[in-house]
């Protein structure tokens, strides 16, 4: 399998998926101007990778702030996500909210809704 | 005598920025706004979305500015958060931000829903990378209370202002 490793940058989130724990991790703030720039690499990867990814792999999310630029392309990254699952995989999604955030919470229950997917809303910030 | 602690509704000025909208700068606009509001609005569960506001007129701003400089205004008004941006687009650009505006203007709070989720999930990215995502974001964030003007200036440049007024009556943490 590619690997795959993103720094993060002033405006764009780390993106990276461990192969050892099965884990694909997005964190960070996601604001570039145009994030569909930034995100089309990862969906071509993710589309490359879709079916060598391990059946119980681990997507995890934690965006404290991003723009709507960002928010279509998180969507279209999670409908690839869902292509799997239907696929056959048990793929679990995480997205981690600040407490009381409610940009972040609101994020996930829009996400949850528009994708018809199991999220897993947690608090805090994920293991990194 | 209030302290803008005490009350952090009173009508003040909290900031305004003249000058070239680059990624770099949007960036430490975005970071001075989360401080900024913290300090004067206090902790709230929508400091995020309030700051998400600017986010996005700030996005737009830099995306369809043409040349010149960009004004950027963050002000408490009438107990509302007054947030304003003017910039020069050509006149597509500018008439698609009215016409954003004004079809969003007309909307009822599940109307803008439907749009939203339509715009989303069926449409693609603009020419410039926008998503045509930002308005209705924030009419769903902070309700519908979005103004925008285009005049006419020279060489087919509109001076575009877009204007939104979050209440601030809300949210306490």
């Amino acid at each position: 399998m590619e690997t795959l490793n993103i720094p993060a940058t002033a405006n764009t989130p780390a993106v990276s998926f461990s192969s050892e724990q099965s884990r694909f991790l997005v964190t960070g703030n996601s604001i570039p101007e145009n994030a569909n720039n930034f995100f089309r690499p990862i969906m071509e990867w993710l589309d490359r990778n879709l079916e060598a990814l391990p059946k119980l792999c681990t997507f995890e999310f934690n965006l404290p702030y991003f723009n709507s630029s960002s928010l279509k392309a998180i969507y279209l990254l999670l409908m690839e996500i869902r292509r799997g699952e239907a696929a056959g995989k048990q793929f679990h999604i995480a997205w981690y909210t600040e407490s009381g955030d409610e940009f972040m919470e609101e994020a996930a229950e829009s996400f949850i809704e528009l994708t018809n997917m199991p999220i897993h809303v947690r608090t805090g910030a994920p293991v990194v | 005598m209030n302290t803008p602690k005490d009350n952090p509704e009173m009508d003040k000025s909290l900031l305004d920025y003249q000058g070239q909208l680059s990624s770099e700068v949007r960036i430490q606009l975005i970071s001075l706004l989360q401080c900024i509001a913290l300090c004067n609005l206090g902790p709230r569960n929508d400091l995020k979305k309030l700051v998400g506001v600017a986010l996005e007129l700030l996005d737009n701003a830099q995306r369809y500015n043409v040349g010149s400089d960009v004004d950027f205004a963050w002000h408490i008004a009438g107990g509302e958060l007054v947030v304003r941006v003017t910039n020069r687009a050509i006149g597509t650009d500018a008439e698609r931000l009215l016409k954003s505006v004004g079809e969003i203007a007309r909307m009822s709070p599940e109307e803008i829903t439907k749009a939203f989720r339509r715009q989303l999930t069926e449409e693609g990215y603009g020419e410039k990378g926008g998503a045509g995502l930002g308005m209705l974001q924030i009419a769903r964030k902070v309700g519908n209370s979005i103004r925008a003007y285009a005049e006419p200036e020279t060489n087919g440049v509109y001076l575009c202002r877009s204007e939104v007024s979050a209440p601030l009556t809300r949210h306490r943490a």
